[in-house]
């Protein structure tokens, strides 16, 4: 499909045929070697990112390991789960459905 | 295959065809716009590879809400203000005129006079006006950008943009009558 160019598009096109095959190279060598190299720092931030958190976790006195006992959390067999839930010191909240006292 | 084709092509396998498709699509032409905004060479080339650069970088946050060619002109168009307001340190490139009240001397230039410029002279006209002149004149005419899409580049109101784009247009044609007076009818 031809489409006809204004002036404005024309100088366009004839001012981009000015960008030499030599500049137009040496660009694109730039830019893949810029690309590049912020991939490779992507990637190592990938890779030692996490373990820098976890030794700065150690390092401060926490513990790393993250709690993976579900099975604490299910309701033990035969009991129903507001008599195996942890006890808390938060009480009701405003929003929890009680019967009222009358 | 067309620019959104490549594009995905793109962020899908990272393939160097589809970066050198883009590549080939549009450096002669962020080149044209950056020699033609800095008027240096050598400075163009070094912009066009950080157009480039900054395209590719940021390719996964194109929202293909306007044409892959208006944001590619649109990041071109904001590293070159941004390159001339620190070289100038001028505080914006575009504040001279925009803020000012509309002058009702000036008088409105239709699109045809413009657009029946032959290319030599307009190349000659657009050198001979104020840099954020040229701008809104190619951002209208060559990138067939909207009012709001220029606005939106230049952090300005629709109205400031349409009263820089009708002074841009009577610059030109008085810039194009001193160049060229045999043109005058």
């Amino acid at each position: 499909m031809s489409q006809t160019l204004n002036n404005f598009e024309q100088l366009l096109e004839e001012e981009a045929s000015t960008f030499d095959v030599h500049k137009r190279q040496q660009a694109r060598e730039g830019i893949i070697s810029t690309l590049s190299s912020y991939k490779l720092i992507g990637q190592l931030v990938t890779v030692f990112v996490p373990d820098m958190i976890n030794v700065l976790i150690e390092a401060t006195g926490g513990d790393q390991t993250t709690a993976t006992d579900d099975e604490d959390k299910t309701p033990r067999q035969g009991q129903p789960p507001h008599l195996t839930a942890p006890p808390t010191d938060s009480g009701p909240k405003p929003d929890d459905d009680f019967d009222i006292i009358r | 295959m067309n620019d959104l084709e490549v594009i995905h092509c793109y962020l899908e396998f990272q393939a160097s065809e589809c970066f050198n498709v883009l590549y080939d699509r549009y450096a002669g032409k962020i080149y044209a716009k950056c020699i033609s905004i800095l008027k240096d060479e050598a400075l163009a080339q070094d912009a066009t590879q950080e157009v480039f650069t900054k395209i590719f970088l940021n390719l996964s946050r194109f929202k293909e809400k306007a044409r892959f060619s208006t944001w590619v002109y649109s990041i071109t168009y904001n590293y070159c203000i941004d390159f001339l307001r620190r070289k100038k340190k001028q505080k914006d490139l575009f504040s001279d005129e925009l803020e000012n009240a509309p002058d009702p001397a000036d008088e409105e230039v239709s699109d045809k006079v413009l657009l029946e410029i032959e290319i030599k002279q307009l190349k000659k006209v657009l050198e001979n006006i104020p840099t954020s002149d040229r701008m809104v004149l190619l951002m209208k005419y060559q990138d067939g950008m909207s009012i709001k899409e220029i606005a939106e580049i230049l952090e300005k109101t629709e109205s400031a943009v349409k009263m820089k784009i009708k002074r841009a247009k009577a610059k030109a044609r008085k810039a194009r009558d001193e160049i060229f007076p045999e043109q005058l009818v």
